[in-house]
């Protein structure tokens, strides 16, 4: 996708509005199910501006419909949360309101029990709810024991695999593992670092490209794509893996104790 | 003729021109004690040895910057304890090197090629280095004889004639950087072998603010930065407000991108093919020397991220300038060449990302824009999720 000009030929301009049109078709319908009605002309509006201007590169994970939409779907969640991290830096600049009786700043003790939630809330979140019990099963249940098989030993891939969804559920922490694993005081940093190592590997199997078959796509994104899950389904396995598997370093820990905040 | 018309004269000979040179990078020469030390971490992280090699020496580096940030006078700390003075004080106790030997100096113009350069202390021989073995060659003076094209291991070793004038050119000829030699240093300029784009005159014409800063950096930039500042002007500015299915439905789509933000995709398809050409091998010898950094630090990368917030969003930088001219290669219908270096590059970039803590780029509002304008975009900011699998 690429900015029609009138200097272009009409051809060249015929075949960039064409993409341009198909694009924000699939972006309309792909905000309808992932974005709230609030600003959701201003976000797709947004995106496609900034995707014709930048012109990305033909990259392996948006080769396929299903990889270009997960794109576009990630596209539109940036936008949003851009606008609200522009809220709170707004928000910054508002004075706090005060309380009417005392004078003194409103905290959140101070604020009214409102029930916000509608028939409809609840509705949502009750699919949210089963949407993500869903992505998880997929992931865990269905999608890492099938990559595991084709390791010669998986099973501390699947060790690390459990390690890095305890620490993303808080059942477990780094310095959790380091004490597990023996380390000392002298030793912490050696220790913690060994398990970031181990970490990062399993992170390479599971999520790049193989080095080995440099033309080839991450090893989840080629599982996700013989799956066949229903659009929704793929993208909150996606995002699901995304939030499970980011790194999370006690960059603070350097001893065994106390217990670092994760 | 002194001998800058001298230079000059030999270089138009060449087809290059005042306009097309970068600043002049002093690298000094003369021999001293100090040398001894070099050598020694010459040794001990031979230059001919392979990158594996390398990365199996810990905090290869950091050393070989040191010692080669040593070489240059101003570089060394009045401060006894800092590394540089230390490194000095060693080399001081060192014995003289034989007078074969040739010694690496540091230079910010080949590093951002991926080159490395040794010169013997006399200024007479010259070895350039690619770090992966990358094509290039390089002609032992500035007139045309045939030039020394680089062996397999990326080396190709030279003796120098006419004081010393060089010229570092790509395999497909393209001149890169002009090295001579006076009395006490040797003297290195890079050569851009394209006309810089007009920044200035556009710089008033947007009105993006944060963008109109940028551009004013780009008044006495190389032509580098300023083809990268054209780039970024065509990517990165901030969406107006407009209702894009209004302008669709009324079939006024050239109305979502302003006149400015088309200006550069117009120069760049204005290049003629030689200079879209230069363009080109430049940024990919560039993308080669980041894809090797990145390496470094995805081998190295460690729990506490020390080495990745020291570096991460320079590196980020250095791969959003490369982006900004393949945008406008495939403007000009070119950049096949950068596509191919850059898959390599973005891979690794992919994996350095997804193994670092959110957080190391927050605040960068270039690369907020990165990140919001291609969610694939590994070197966008780590505030926002990035779409790699």
């Amino acid at each position: 996708m690429a900015p029609p000009d009138r200097t272009l030929s009409p051809e060249e301009n015929q075949r960039r509005e064409r993409a341009i049109v198909m694009v924000f078709a699939e972006m309309e319908r792909l905000a309808r199910r992932t974005i709230g009605p609030d600003r959701r002309d201003d976000y797709v509006s947004n995106l496609l501006c900034r995707l014709i201007k930048n012109r990305p590169g033909p990259r392996r994970y948006t080769a396929d419909d299903e990889g270009a939409r997960a794109y576009l779907v990630r596209g539109l969640r940036n936008q949003a949360r851009d606008a609200e991290r522009q809220k709170v830096r707004d928000a910054r600049w508002i004075a706090t309101p005060k309380d009417r009786d005392t004078g003194k700043p409103r905290t959140a003790r101070d604020e009214d029990f409102v029930d916000l939630e509608t028939p409809d809330d609840i509705l949502r979140q009750a699919e949210q709810d089963r949407l993500e019990a869903e992505a998880k099963r997929q992931l865990f249940d269905e999608a890492i024991p099938v990559i595991a098989k084709e390791l010669q030993n998986p099973t501390g891939f699947l060790a690390n695999i459990a390690d890095l969804r305890a620490i993303f559920e808080d059942d477990l922490s780094v310095h959790a593992i380091v004490m597990r694993e023996g380390g000392t005081d002298a030793t912490y940093k050696t220790v913690r670092n060994r398990v970031y190592q181990r970490h990062k590997r399993t992170r390479a199997y599971l999520l790049e490209v193989p080095r080995n078959k440099p033309h080839d796509v991450p090893r989840l994104t080629a599982w996700l794509s013989k799956a066949g899950l229903a659009p929704e389904l793929a993208d909150e396995v996606r995002r699901l893996a995304h939030e499970v598997f980011a790194p999370r370093v006690d960059r603070a820990a350097t001893t065994m104790s106390p217990e670092p905040v994760s | 003729m002194n001998r800058k018309q001298l230079i000059e004269s030999q270089l138009r000979a060449l087809g290059i021109t005042p306009e097309m040179l970068g600043p002049v990078e002093h690298l000094p020469l003369q021999a001293t004690p100090d040398y001894g030390a070099l050598v020694e971490v010459q040794d001990e992280f031979h230059l001919g040895a392979t990158r594996a090699q390398a990365r199996d020496v810990p905090s290869f580096g950091k050393a070989f910057r040191q010692a080669m940030s040593w070489l240059k006078k101003d570089a060394v700390s009045q401060d006894d304890t800092e590394p540089t003075t230390m490194l000095r004080r060693h080399a001081s106790m060192a014995p003289a090197p034989p007078e074969s030997a040739l010694l690496p100096a540091h230079s910010s113009v080949m590093d951002a090629l991926g080159l490395r350069i040794e010169v013997d202390p006399a200024g007479r021989d010259l070895r350039v280095i690619s770090r992966e073995g990358g094509a290039f060659q390089v002609r032992p003076d500035l007139h045309a004889v045939e030039a020394q094209v680089a062996d397999a291991a990326g080396i190709a070793r030279v003796t120098l004639q006419q004081d010393g004038r060089f010229l570092i050119e790509s395999a497909a000829g393209s001149p890169m950087v002009v090295g001579w030699r006076d009395s006490r240093n040797l003297l290195l300029r890079p050569v851009y072998p394209w006309a810089a784009p007009p920044v200035e005159e556009w710089t008033t014409m947007t009105t993006d603010r944060w963008m109109q800063d940028r551009l004013s950096q780009g008044a006495r930039a190389d032509a580098w930065t300023r083809t990268s500042l054209a780039g970024q002007l065509a990517r990165l500015c901030e969406p107006e407000s407009r209702d894009v299915a209004a302008l669709i439905a009324s079939g006024r789509l050239q109305d979502l991108v302003s006149e400015v933000e088309l200006a550069p995709r117009r120069w760049a398809r204005a290049l003629p093919p030689s200079e879209k050409a230069a363009l080109e091998q430049q940024a990919v010898r560039r993308a080669e020397a980041l894809g090797d950094d990145l390496t470094d630090l995805f081998d190295t990368l460690s729990a506490d991220m020390a080495e990745a917030s020291e570096s991460w969003a320079h590196l980020c930088h250095r791969r959003d300038d490369i982006e900004s001219v393949r945008l406008l290669l495939k403007e000009a219908g070119t950049g096949a060449a950068l596509d191919a270096a850059l898959e390599a590059l973005d891979r690794t970039g992919r994996a350095v990302r997804i193994n670092l803590e959110a957080s190391l780029t927050s605040d960068d509002e270039r690369l907020r824009r990165v990140a919001l304008g291609d969610p694939s975009a590994w070197w966008g900011s780590t505030d926002f999720e990035a779409h790699y699998f």
